[in-house]
């Protein structure tokens, strides 16, 4: 049974409530475009310099240490009241290891945590800096399969 | 009173649209706008989300919505109920727009009117998936959102039939595929009463109801294939003739009247290998075999390495096990019993479809008990971009696993087996339907079962390897 030889028979009547529903949707996409959207894109603070270094180094799965250095430009140390780590996979549907970073020395921050899966992460370090500006920087890096 | 050759009258069985409540707010002429509504908001939130918020996969519902609950929990309702996700899809909701705006009623071209379009979309997705790491991109995952809502409505506006669910969306293929291994499916009531129907409501639409977009006649329908469970066709039928009924497990597998056709049993095997190859693209093994291809044959590009891949796992490995497995089974056949390859093909096939679904259940089950709760601080944090605390005034990204992680092996490997044992279940009883001696029919099936057996270790190889996802981050923060 087909209807390829039938005309259409009545009008398709949710037509118009079809309708109002994309349009509604599409009107409440429009109003939180028009909300004005926080940015959590990285701060730059051009004038602080963050470098780290991972062990084991390639970094690998498994327990891992960071550590993670603020430096001026003219390469003094920068102290921080507090310094986080968050670690994402670049893919979706993985909970972040959180650690939080201790001072060993003057600007240079250890953490300590374990690597869940190897692959492609990305290290998301924010830090209140004694001057009170906020730093948050955002850091490639792959994690190989353990050795 | 029945004529002779009237349909035999209706036995009693559990029918979903007779529950107390439940089949009244299904039955409802305004529940399936309803459904597409509320999955309408979550595509909006994809699109914005997805194009304006963080590029970070796992901070943004874009990504965490599509890849990780869209696609665990359509495999949960295919498993428990059907197609519900057809049932509602947003997609289909420019439909109504295209249709007041474009000019419907041609007939998709006839040499398309099968499911090879649909495997090539399927094709097309997972390649772009691996090659473009669409799982690690909000913005992508956008993008191809929007690219379904375009394609369907661009359809709608011009073919009649609903092509876009029934020939063309790839996610439409994946869910009618499974749902005939699904316990529910549209049935008449009472046959007699549509033999004596001449409005033919169902089909043709009411004054009030659209008919079946797809062109299922209820009396007429014994598969799940195409269905799209809108239920229009209960809410046109002037008779209250139309059911929802629970079946035997497995009926439609082993009722030994799947279609001969080449483009169904592909879209079986395809999907089971599609499973496999999808899953091999997130361990270590995967850059060995491209490390080999760009040493050895010069392929410097990443989308062309992937494309070979794909070729050869999608296409080539199916294609050879799907005939390979026909020519065998046929030569295994007595010649005075002999059937063609195809029909052979059309016995068989329907094993991959629980085998099949177990490799999905296994990757998508994965990464849902892994980051199920990974939305709560996606959703939390969203809201505190703009301004609103309705869910806690900081995201809580401890959030994570909804299962225990040491259980999400044992899962996988249960849902494997489980898929390959019902698989063999299945080739079991389309031989012993044959009628030949259970020695002939054991033969007969065998080169299936091999199939089936070496698919079932290479996804136990697969799922036994730890994961190593790459993807390129474009844009974090």
């Amino acid at each position: 049974m087909s209807r390829s030889n039938h005309a259409e028979p009545f009008p398709r009547p949710t037509t118009r409530a079809g309708s109002l529903a994309l349009l509604a949707a599409v009107g409440l996409a429009l109003m939180l475009g028009a909300c004005q959207r926080r940015s959590r894109s990285a701060d730059p603070l051009a004038d602080v310099e963050l470098t780290f270094a991972v062990e084991p180094s390639p970094a690998a799965f498994g327990p891992a240490r960071l550590t993670f250095t603020l430096t001026d430009a003219s390469g003094a140390p920068v102290p921080a009241e507090s310094f986080g780590l968050r670690a994402d996979m670049t893919h979706a549907g993985m909970a972040p290891v959180l650690a939080a970073g201790t001072e060993v020395a003057p600007g240079e921050y250890r953490v300590e945590l374990e690597w869940s899966m190897a692959g492609d992460w990305v290290l998301t370090v924010e830090a209140l800096l004694a001057d009170g500006r906020s730093l948050t920087r955002a850091i490639p890096l792959t994690v190989e399969p353990a050795p | 009173m029945p004529t002779p050759d009237a349909p035999p009258a209706p036995s009693p069985r559990f029918d979903l649209l007779r529950i107390p409540w439940i089949g009244r707010a299904l039955r409802w002429r305004w529940s399936r706008l309803v459904l597409q509504g509320l999955f309408l908001i979550v595509a909006a939130l994809v699109l914005y989300d997805g194009l304006t918020g963080p590029q970070l996969a796992p901070a943004n519902s874009a990504t965490v919505l599509v890849w990780v609950h869209y696609r665990g929990f359509v495999a949960l309702a295919l498993l428990l109920a059907g197609n519900l996700f057809c049932a509602a899809c947003p997609f289909a909701l420019p439909r109504t727009l295209a249709r007041r705006f474009g000019r419907p009623g041609r007939r998709f071209p006839r040499h398309l009117r099968n499911k090879w379009v649909s495997l090539a979309g399927l094709f097309l997705i997972f390649w772009l998936y691996e090659w473009l790491d669409l799982w690690a991109s909000p913005m992508l995952t956008a993008w191809l959102v929007a690219a379904y809502f375009a394609g369907s409505f661009l359809l709608e506006a011009i073919f009649s039939e609903s092509p876009f669910c029934k020939y063309v969306c790839p996610l439409g293929a994946f869910n009618f595929n499974y749902a005939t291994a699904s316990p529910l499916i549209i049935a008449a009531r009472d046959p007699n009463v549509c033999h004596d129907c001449r409005g033919k409501e169902c089909l043709r639409g009411s004054h009030a109801v659209s008919g079946c977009g797809t062109e299922l006649f209820v009396p007429q329908i014994r598969s799940n294939m195409d269905c799209v469970l809108c239920l229009d066709c209960s809410r046109a039928c002037p008779y209250d003739n139309v059911a929802l009924v629970a079946r035997r497990p497995l009926a439609e597998l082993t009722a030994g009247n799947w279609p001969q056709r080449w483009d169904r049993a592909f879209l079986v095997v395809g999907l089971t290998f599609f499973a496999l190859s999808n899953a091999f693209g997130m361990v270590p093994p995967i850059r060995a075999v491209q490390a080999w291809l760009q040493d050895h044959f010069g392929l410097n590009s990443d989308g062309v390495r992937l494309l070979v891949l794909f070729a050869v796992g999608d296409v080539a490995l199916p294609a050879l096990t799907l005939l390979g497995a026909a020519w065998a089974s046929r030569r295994l056949t007595p010649r005075a019993a002999r059937p063609s390859m195809k029909s052979l093909a059309s016995r068989y096939v329907p094993a991959f479809v629980p085998a099949g679904f177990g490799l999905w259940l296994a990757h998508y089950g994965f990464h849902v008990a892994v980051g199920g709760l990974t939305i709560v601080p996606v959703l939390q944090a969203f809201l505190l971009d703009h301004g609103l605390a309705w869910l806690g005034a900081s995201p809580d990204w401890s959030l994570g696993a909804l299962l225990p992680l040491e259980w999400i092996f044992r899962l996988q490997v249960a849902a494997v087996l489980g898929g390959f044992f019902v698989g063999l279940a299945v080739l079991a009883r389309s031989a012993l339907r044959t009628g030949l001696p259970p020695a002939q029919a054991l033969r007969q099936l065998l080169p299936w079962a091999l199939a089936l057996t070496l698919v079932t270790i290479a996804a136990l190889s697969i799922f036994n390897l730890p994961m190593d996802m790459r993807g390129t981050v474009r844009g974090s923060g």
